[in-house]
Order: structure tokens, then sequence, then C-alpha cells
């Protein structure tokens, strides 16, 4: 379950070379209609699915039980669902909680934004919105949803969100990191743990303390609002930046990534608060942590951001 | 609903690996068919089972649900309907913040039918204790949050009906009772009460001894009469490998006695070795002068698991709150852990004799059941190198271990999958009693091996035991293997199969005695006098699949 923030990392890649972060005061306009919608629906979803309801009052998961709260979709697709899951080739029915069921009648295509709530054999879902469409010409057999319907015309303008969906999400991590920098990690120490043994946990990190050399600051207490840069040494930018990553293989510190001597990387660094648990009593020079990384490809390809400063 | 009817509705749902036919012995991998795609360690379980309906059960276990249930917002327990037979996910776990962890789960239904829980989240500094409870395990509502308290680590949660109100006990290691240089002893209960329509909570430092160090784990167990026990860690030296007394207190009404948990104290014996005198204080010390090792990181040699001075369990016979059992674990003599089991008859005042010591093994859980049998679960490393394995094991006694029945649950290896987090297996698992059986949950690697599960097993999840593999939903690819959570539960009497054994040993028909004793051994037969398990302080040497041998 834990891979697909990292997954959708990895497919994150930008390019190395020229990287343009612009800023505006608002997102960009979308092409079509319903876009920023979608995106916010997208955001509570983890389960986006289109199919036809052929059930009231029914549950297809055997731990749930009926209720007039529980209708059965058939599924013609699944936009979104979780990497844990597995594709879902073969899984004909969802169960959906609805608050009230009467606007999605039996044999109404509909395309669901649910959250998970539970699965054995098949998953059901909790509704956190919907688009429901009555089929004008139900097919004899009934079993297969209308060609050129709503999940058709649905198609693709939930590809063009999720294509803003990764972009949106990185603004969100620009905006709340305190230091973003293109950077080399020259070096690496494990600092000595130092926690006074009266404060010891299983779960506190073990750090150690990164010198990155950074090829470009992207951020720094305030997004850039210039255009492109290059991934040259800036000269006003070249000083080491110390910083600490976890090393220990705890799982609560499992989404804090592990950076090789060497590798080139957009860092999101985060500022150290000296007086929490976290960072008590650690002998450090380093006044960041880090929060997550990037991966860069090194070609020179330019990668648009455009993100609301707000 | 019998099982091909099932397998009819819900194709491929589950695969039965060699089940011996009609044994009393059911061996579950909980992840359900729809979560066939997971490859993410799921280790550190807990259960409960609802005294008030034998088919509903729960397990919390090290679960990433953030993927699966509502991101971030909600993690799944594990839940069944079926008395154990089959399991699904339910996202009832609230969470409330981003990029924050959930673990340390302690799961126990009331007699209310009510489902409590003590958690960490976050588990980040500084830790958060969350107390939950529930009517419907399967929600779709989260569950209610009862109390949140900051700085507390290694909850234990007990739940007893008293005065017509239903009491939760929460143990654990309060940190905000230490400092940089001093601790008073941080293990405390937390008792509920009503008080105007809410739940309030009292808190009651549990250490009485002038020690330095946090007490770590906390265990609790409650009789229906009132009656409850704690037993924790007390240090003596607080180093990692720090110097500790195992420390039993007891409290006669559920935690609300005008002094909570003082209800047993140590004579006065000022003389002899340091280690063997007695103080007259609150709380009476099963073990003295263990070493229990702090190190967090997993260990290569003791099959990539660490220690972290969790591991102790405490479990009261449910036909005399006066018997109790107590299990610890202690590094001593050259082994990483070795486990040991005494009992007092007196409500906790004396102990007798170390009943059963288990070597290099970890994760001890005690419970006993109607008759008064007692159940003892443990993880124990076998072998040697790459071969090594984690033996999961329950031993069944009615007479304070002087014979046993072993039942191996499995016997998966140590060494592969290759640690992707700590903890490895987890730092505990669960055992619990309801009329004369024994339910139980573990984490262990989930390669479809069918030599891994003597007793058999049930893979919810889509696994081709013919090629060892586990497949995604589809079928298509192979997922990688993974630490996973079991259930299992062990019916009074022995397997079916046990008989059949007995017949083909007595007509001579065995090839190798060794190897029927071992299989007997793995599935809890007796044999007679002669291949009975006994229990021993010395540690035989194991024998192939180590059934019944320590």
């Amino acid at each position: 379950m834990a891979r697909s923030r990292r997954v959708r990392r990895r497919r994150l890649r930008l390019g190395a070379l020229f990287l343009v972060v612009g800023c505006r005061d608002r997102i960009v306009p979308i092409a079509l209609p319903g876009v920023d919608s979608l995106f916010a629906l997208d955001q509570r979803a983890t389960f986006v699915l289109g199919g036809r309801v052929v059930e009231h009052n029914a549950s297809r998961v055997d731990v749930v039980p009926a209720s007039p709260h529980t209708i059965v979709v058939e599924v013609d697709r699944f936009f979104k669902h979780p990497l844990s899951t597995g594709e879902r080739t073969g899984v004909r029915f969802t169960t959906l909680y609805v608050p009230d069921a009467r606007p999605l009648p039996i044999g109404t295509t509909v395309i669901v934004f649910g959250t998970g709530w539970a699965m054995s054999d098949n998953v059901a879902v909790l509704d956190v919105g919907h688009f429901v469409e009555r089929d004008p010409a139900p097919r004899a057999g009934g079993d297969s949803v209308p060609k050129g319907g709503l999940i058709d015309r649905f198609t693709p303008l939930y590809k063009e969100m999720a294509a803003k969906a990764t972009q949106f999400a990185l603004c969100a991590e620009l905006r709340a990191a305190s230091l973003v920098t293109v950077a080399r990690a020259a070096s690496m120490r494990e600092l000595p743990d130092t926690m006074p043994p009266i404060l010891r946990s299983e779960h506190s990190p073990i750090w150690s303390e990164a010198a990155l050399a950074p090829l470009h600051i992207v951020k720094r207490d305030t997004l850039r609002s210039d255009s492109a840069f290059a991934a040259k040494a800036d000269s006003a930018d070249t000083t080491p930046i110390a910083v600490l990553t976890p090393r220990n293989k705890n799982f609560v510190w499992r989404h804090h990534p592990r950076i090789p001597v060497d590798t080139v990387r957009l860092f999101f660094l985060y500022s150290v608060q000296s007086d929490t648990l976290l960072f008590r009593a650690v002998d450090r020079r380093a006044r960041y942590y880090v929060r997550d990384t990037l991966d860069i490809r090194p070609v020179a390809d330019t990668s648009l951001l455009q993100c609301p400063t707000k | 609903m019998n099982a091909l009817r099932l397998a009819a509705l819900f194709p491929g749902a589950f695969v039965i690996a060699s089940v011996p036919f009609g044994a009393q012995v059911k061996v579950v991998n909980i992840v359900p068919y729809a979560q066939s795609g997971e490859a993410s360690p799921d280790p550190e379980p807990s259960i409960s089972i609802n005294p008030r309906d034998a088919k509903q059960l729960v397990i919390g276990s090290i679960t990433w649900g953030e993927d699966v249930c509502q991101s971030r917002k909600r993690a799944p327990l594990f839940v069944s309907y079926s008395g154990g037979d089959r399991w699904g996910l339910s996202c009832v776990i609230p969470l409330d913040e981003k990029n924050a962890d959930a673990g340390d789960f302690s799961l126990k239904f009331g007699s209310d039918g009510a489902l409590y829980m003590a958690m960490l989240f976050p588990l980040t500094p500084p830790p958060t204790l969350r107390v939950l409870s529930t009517t419907t395990a399967i929600g779709p509502d989260p569950m209610k949050t009862l109390l949140v308290r900051q700085m507390f680590d290694q909850p234990w949660l007990d739940v007893v009906a008293r005065g017509g109100t239903t009491r939760l006990l929460v143990v654990g290691n309060d940190k905000t009772l230490m400092s940089d240089n001093s601790a008073a002893g941080t293990g405390v209960a937390l008792v509920s009460r009503d008080s105007a329509g809410a739940t309030v909570f009292q808190r009651t430092q549990l250490e009485h001894r002038q020690l330095m160090g946090q007490n770590y784990s906390v265990r609790v167990a409650a009789h229906p009469d009132g009656t409850a026990y704690v037993v924790f860690y007390s240090p003596l030296a607080d180093n990692p490998d720090g110097t500790f007394d195992v420390t039993v207190s007891r409290d006669d009404s559920a935690g609300t006695s005008a002094h909570p948990f003082a209800a047993i104290h140590e004579p006065a014996l000022t003389s002899g070795p340091q280690c063997s005198r007695l103080d007259g204080k609150i709380g009476v010390r099963v073990a003295r002068c263990i070493h229990v090792p702090f190190n967090a990181g997993l260990e290569a040699s003791f099959g990539q698991e660490r220690r972290v001075a969790a591991n102790v369990s405490i479990a009261v016979d449910p036909r005399n709150s006066r018997t109790v059992y107590v299990a610890w674990a202690d590094s001593s003599g050259g082994l990483h852990y070795a486990l040991h089991v005494r009992r007092s008859t007196d409500g906790g005042a004396t102990w007798g004799k170390v009943l059963i010591t288990i070597p290099n093994a970890t994760n001890p859980a005690l419970a006993v059941d109607s008759a008064g049998s007692v159940g003892f679960l443990f993880q124990q490393l076998l072998g040697l190198g790459p071969l090594t394995q984690w033996n999961t094991r329950l031993l069944v006694s009615d007479d304070a271990f002087v014979t046993t029945r072993s039942f191996t649950l499995a016997a998966t290896p140590a060494s592969d999958p290759l640690a992707q987090i700590t903890p490895y297996i987890g730092d505990y698992d669960q055992l619990v009693a309801l009329g004369d059986t024994f339910y139980g949950a573990f984490s262990a690697s989930n390669a479809p091996d069918s030599t891994h599960f003597p007793n058999g097993v049930v893979f919810q999840r889509r696994a081709d035991f013919s090629s060892k593999r586990l497949l995604n939903t589809g079928g298509q690819s192979t997922v990688p293997i993974s630490i996973d959570p079991y259930f299992f539960r062990v019916g009074p009497g022995e397997a079916t199969e046990c008989s059949a054994l007995r017949a083909h040993i007595s007509v001579g028909a065995t090839k190798s005695l060794q190897e029927d004793r071992a299989r007997a051994g793995d599935i809890g037969c007796r044999l007679g006098r002669d291949d009975t398990v006994k229990s021993t302080k010395a540690p035989r040497l194991p024998s192939k699949n180590s059934g019944g041998k320590y």
C-alpha cells in the first residue's frame, strides 16, 4: 500500500536541466469545464469507477451486510484504485454505500468517486460524489454500459484532470516546503545517537546528516518567480546545505527518502525545529531535514509548473 | 454457508493448502482476495473475539491502508463474521493528519458487545495514545474517539464490566513522567469511568520503586470478577543492555480501588544477595535482575527482528481469578531472547518455579481457556543460516506445562523476505480464549508453500501453491512475498488426523517413527506417555521440522 506514493513520485519525473517554475495568482484555467471540480473530488477519493447500478439493498462483500444504503454497481472500468488492489481485471462488482439510494435507480450509468470502506472478495466504497446518467435506451440483457455514454465522455476528462493533478500535488509540495533545491548529495555522515536513554523509543528516528551541493534553489522562503534556470551552479546559492535524513528502518520513517551519495534530485526540505522531540539532543549542524525528493531525468526537457501562490 | 458454496460464489477467493480433513486447527492468511496485490509488511497483530457473538472477530496490525481507505484519513481493521474462517478489511480507524501512521493496536470487545481499541497515532514523536470504540466494526462510520493523550507508548487494553458499566483499563508507558535525567517509573494504568455522560480516565502510576528508566511494555489482564493484573518491566539501570525486574501488581475492583493496583506487596527481606532481597513495597517481582536489551534496529542474527523491551504477557484463569500466569523475555546466556513462564495461585502474592523456558524466541502470548488449560503462543527462531525459520507455535497445557500439546502454526523463512522495515514480524502477537477454544493472531512470511504450514492454511489472497507464487487479483503477475497477518483457531482435544496417525504407528506401518512423532507434535496429537511433549528448562535440539520439540 505504501508503495503508491513512491511509485507516483517516480512517475513524476522532472527535467533537470531546464526546470521552469512560474507563480500565478490562481490555477491556470482548464480547457474543459469541470476539471477543477473533478480534482477536488479526486483528492477525496481512493477509487474512481464507472459502471451500472444493478442491485439495491444488496452487497457483494461478504463482511458488509446489505442495507437500504448499499447498492451494487457492475463495473465497466476503474479510473483509479489503490495500487495494493492490483489491476481490477475480473472484478465486476463494487458495493457502494450512499446516504440515499433513490437517485441511483437500477439501470443507471454512474461515475463513482469513493473511498475504501471494506473489502474481501470485492470492494465496498463510501460515496463521496457521483455522476449519474440514465441509459436512454436499455439494451436487451442490459449487462453493459452504452457506447458514447457517460463513461466514454468522462474518460478523456478524467485523463486531463489526472495530468493536472500531478502538477497540483507538486505545487502543494513546493508551497509547503521551507527550501526546495535541485542538488547533488555530496556526502553523508551518520550522527551518533545522543538521545538520552530515558527518551528512547522504537519510533524515534536515527539521523544521518547529508551535505547537499545545490545546483539551483527553487524555493527559499518564497517560490522564485523568475523564469527558467539551468542546472549549472548558481553563484549565489552554492553554499552546501546540511540536511538531516533518517537512516533507521522503523516503519514510521518509510516515507522519508534515503539519499545515495552523488545522486542529483529535487529536494524538498523542511526546517528543523530544535525544541521538538524529533530533533532534541541531536548533535547537528543542519537547519533542514529531508521530507521528500523527486528523481530528475538527466535530459533537457522542460516542465512548466504554474503554481498558485496561495 | 459452506466452503464449496463460497468458492462457487467467489471464484478464486480462497486457496486451501493441505488442510487435514476435520482438523481442529485452522490457520488463515487474512489478507483479502481483493487485496491480492498487496506487498507491504503487516506485522504486529492483536486480536479480539466478541464474547456475545463468537463468530465476530477483529484483528489489528500495522497495515498501510492509506491508499485503500479514505486517503490518510482512515486506517483498516481486519474483521470476520464467520468465526475466523473468512476475513475482510474495514476502514474504521480514524486518522486526522497527513503523513502520519497508526500502530501499536490493542483490541478488546467488551461484554456489552462494543469494540474498544487503544492505539498510537501519530507514532512519530510525540507518540499519541488514542482510545476508540465502536458498536459496528464494519462501519461505515469511523470509531469514536474516547481519549487522546500525547507522549504515550506501547499501549495495551482490557475491558471488564463492573457495577453495570464497562471499565476500560488502558496501560502503557507514559512519557510525560520522564525528563532527560529522571523517570520515576513510566508505567501507568488509565481507568475509565462515566462522568456526566462522558468517558473520563483516571491515571494511576504503577511503579512504586525508585528506578532509573522507562517501564517500556506494560500488559493488563482482567477477570470478570473485577480482579485486574498488570505486568511490566522495571528498569534497574537505563542502558541499551538494561537490567530489569519483571513486576506484577493487582487491583481487586477493576482499577477503581482507593489505591489502584496496590493489592499485593512483597514481604521485607533485607538480607542476602541484592537480587534476592525483598523490599516490602507494592508490586511483586516475578523475575529479578534480568537483562533486556533495547535494539530498535533489525538484527540479522535474530531473524531480522528487533528487541525493544516489549515482550511480556499475562493471563488470568477464568475459573479462578487468583490463578495467573506471566511470561516474559530476557537475554541471557548468549541467547537473543529466552521466554519464561511462571504461575501464581494466590493472586500474584507468590510465584512458583519457572514452568517452561523457550530459547531464542519472542512474542510470548498467554491465555487460559474455560477449562483452565493454558495456551502459550510464541515465535521461535530455529535452524541455521538461510534455513533459519520463524517457528510460530502454540503450546496448550492442562497441567501447568508438565505436559503440553504443541501446534506448529507456521514455520516460515526468517531471511526471506528481506526486511523493508522494522519491526519485521512485530513486537507482539496475541492469544485469547473463549470457551474451550484458543484464537490468535501472528505475522509471518506469506510465501505460499504448504510445507510452511504443518496444520494447513487458507489463503484468501490469490496464491498458487504449486508454483509457490503470490498472484495479483487478475492472476497475471507475481506479487512479491511480504509479511502478512494470520489468524488461527485451535479447538479442544486432538486433530482428527491424530487417530489415523496413531493407528498408522500402532500397526507398525510407519517408515520413520521420528518423522511421525514430529508430525504428531506439529498437529498436537497425544501419542502416549513417551511421545507426549514434555516441558523442560533445558532446550532440546529441534528435530527436522521441530514439531513438539524445543
